[in-house]
């Protein structure tokens, strides 16, 4: 990707503009799912001058995830206006051939990422109980939105098949995509079958990656809620469970998400109007999670060691499954 | 001959830090070269036991399945003789020590596991499997310990 493919895609889209220039272009690392590249952009236009930062989220060659560019375009959409903090959308673009392949733009917020400076440096440390507050503030009104917003959204055919909806999910992709037999993760899977949570008392928008470091975050606290390509309705509980495990917990103790413990957690987000956490179902989510987490994995290995990518993070994560058996076991022994 | 193959990846491994780092200029850059440096300590790590490794796996999970499949023998139901029947068509100790052989008698014996999840998993709490728990109990703390072995510490919050 480059100032000129950029420059041209944004002529193509505002013809009306003059002056487009494009600079700063840059790889985001990390985006796992999807490729993320800043730029910055000026322009002249009908309204004026228009000038700042921008975000191209591009479909990869290969992925730890198959996600939908339009669904996240349109939950970006759905969202603005809503009280959750997110980029705001420009264009999305299913023609590969201006940047080789599909993408969509969108506004570049304020804010860091890195989940081990925000639970460790100092710097931080004044708006840690700000952000912990907010990110189970932001959660709660997550799962009151109207997933009737949403038509993309995947769904479960009721509320009581979220969860084997979901098991259902994870367990194709695992026999899909593994390279050698998991028996951890069977014998999970035999776990979350005999362990069904109560049936949530309607299906909630589930952003199913929200977690410390899929946030951004500035000395005015959390500023917008990222990668939400793996969002689906379902058991709003799902959420909870993977902000739960163990490989967030970045401070390397307790605390989930390296902020707060797990009790306070819970009362923030009840207190905030999330639904009452019943800790079985919270205990299976976790469970599932991290059997999810360890399923993602196994598809960036396939797509290693089939030759579909040379992004070197999809051959380290690989390495983090043993970590995550280790969760599981001891979870479900 | 030297070097040996371990040495040649240090070899590698130290060439790239000198001549290609210095060069990279882009955060995305760093870090993929970040990541690179941490798969050459992985691959490093169990050059040299890989093979020992293997062997001492299969024959750990050859007792235990046949400790589950003796305790399956006991329980009556399809589910149950299919899975000792999975046991019983294990293929034999591998005579070749290569990697390659050694992984697929490895897989093999995991896959045997796999397919007696569904009985193993609930013996802890179904009285009808009980006669599978002291397995059960076995199979569950190779796998941690198993697991605890190939966990990689920089990798593990």
């Amino acid at each position: 990707m480059n100032p000129e493919q950029l420059a041209a895609y944004l002529r193509h889209r505002m013809p009306e503009a003059t002056g487009i220039a494009v600079s700063g272009v840059a790889r985001i690392p990390g985006g796992a799912s999807r490729e993320t590249w800043s730029f910055d952009a000026r322009w002249s236009g009908p309204q004026g001058a228009v000038e700042g930062g921008f975000i191209a989220r591009r479909d990869p060659t290969a992925s730890l995830l198959e996600s939908n560019n339009d669904l996240e375009f349109e939950l970006y959409t759905a969202l603005t206006g809503s009280g959750i903090p997110v980029p705001g959308v420009h264009w999305i673009e299913r023609d590969g051939s201006w940047l080789e392949r599909p993408f969509f733009i969108m506004a570049k917020l304020p804010g860091a990422s890195d989940a081990r400076a925000l639970v460790t440096a100092p710097e931080w440390a004044d708006i840690r109980p700000q952000v912990t507050h907010q990110k189970a503030e932001i959660l709660a009104k997550i799962h009151q939105f109207d997933i009737a917003r949403v038509p993309l959204l995947d769904r479960p055919p009721s509320a009581a098949a979220a969860a084997p909806y979901e098991i259902e999910r994870w367990e194709r992709t695992m026999r899909q995509d593994t390279l050698e037999p998991q028996p951890v993760l069977e014998l999970a899977f035999n776990w979350l079958k005999r362990h069904l949570p109560p049936p949530p008392e309607r299906l909630a928008l589930v952003h199913a990656d929200y977690r410390t470091g899929n946030f951004l975050y500035d000395k005015t606290g959390i500023t917008g809620i990222l990668d939400w390509e793996m969002a689906h309705a379902g058991d709003p509980i799902e959420d909870l469970g993977w902000l739960m495990i163990k490989s967030w917990r970045w401070a390397g103790d307790d605390r989930v998400g390296g902020l707060c413990s797990r009790d306070e957690f819970i009362s923030l987000y009840e207190a905030a109007g999330g639904v009452k956490v019943d800790p079985d179902a919270l205990k299976f989510w976790e469970v599932f999670s991290n059997v999810k987490f360890a399923i993602i994995f196994i598809t960036g290995t396939k797509s290693v060691v089939e030759g579909k990518t040379a992004d070197l993070l999809l051959s380290l994560t690989a390495f983090i499954n043993p970590g995550v058996e280790v969760e599981v076991l001891g979870l479900i022994a | 001959m030297r070097p040996y193959p371990e040495e040649v990846l240090r070899a590698i491994q130290a060439g790239i830090v000198t001549h290609f780092a210095p060069e990279i200029e882009s955060n995305y850059g760093k870090a993929q070269f970040a990541f690179s440096m941490l798969l050459f300590g992985v691959i490093q790590r169990d050059y040299d036991t890989a093979v020992p490794d293997l062997i001492e796996s299969n024959r750990a999970l050859r007792v235990l399945l046949a400790d589950a499949s003796a305790a399956l023998a006991g329980i009556a139901g399809e589910d149950a003789r299919a899975a000792r029947d999975a046991i019983g068509a294990l293929p034999p100790v591998s005579e070749s020590l290569r990697l390659s052989a050694l992984r697929a008698e490895h897989d093999a014996l995991r896959e045997a596991i796999c397919k007696s999840a569904a009985l193993i998993e609930p013996a802890a709490d179904r009285d009808d499997l009980a006669p599978l728990r002291p397995a059960r109990t076995a199979i569950y703390a190779w796998l941690l310990a198993d697991a605890k072995k190939r966990v990689v510490p920089i990798l593990t919050v």
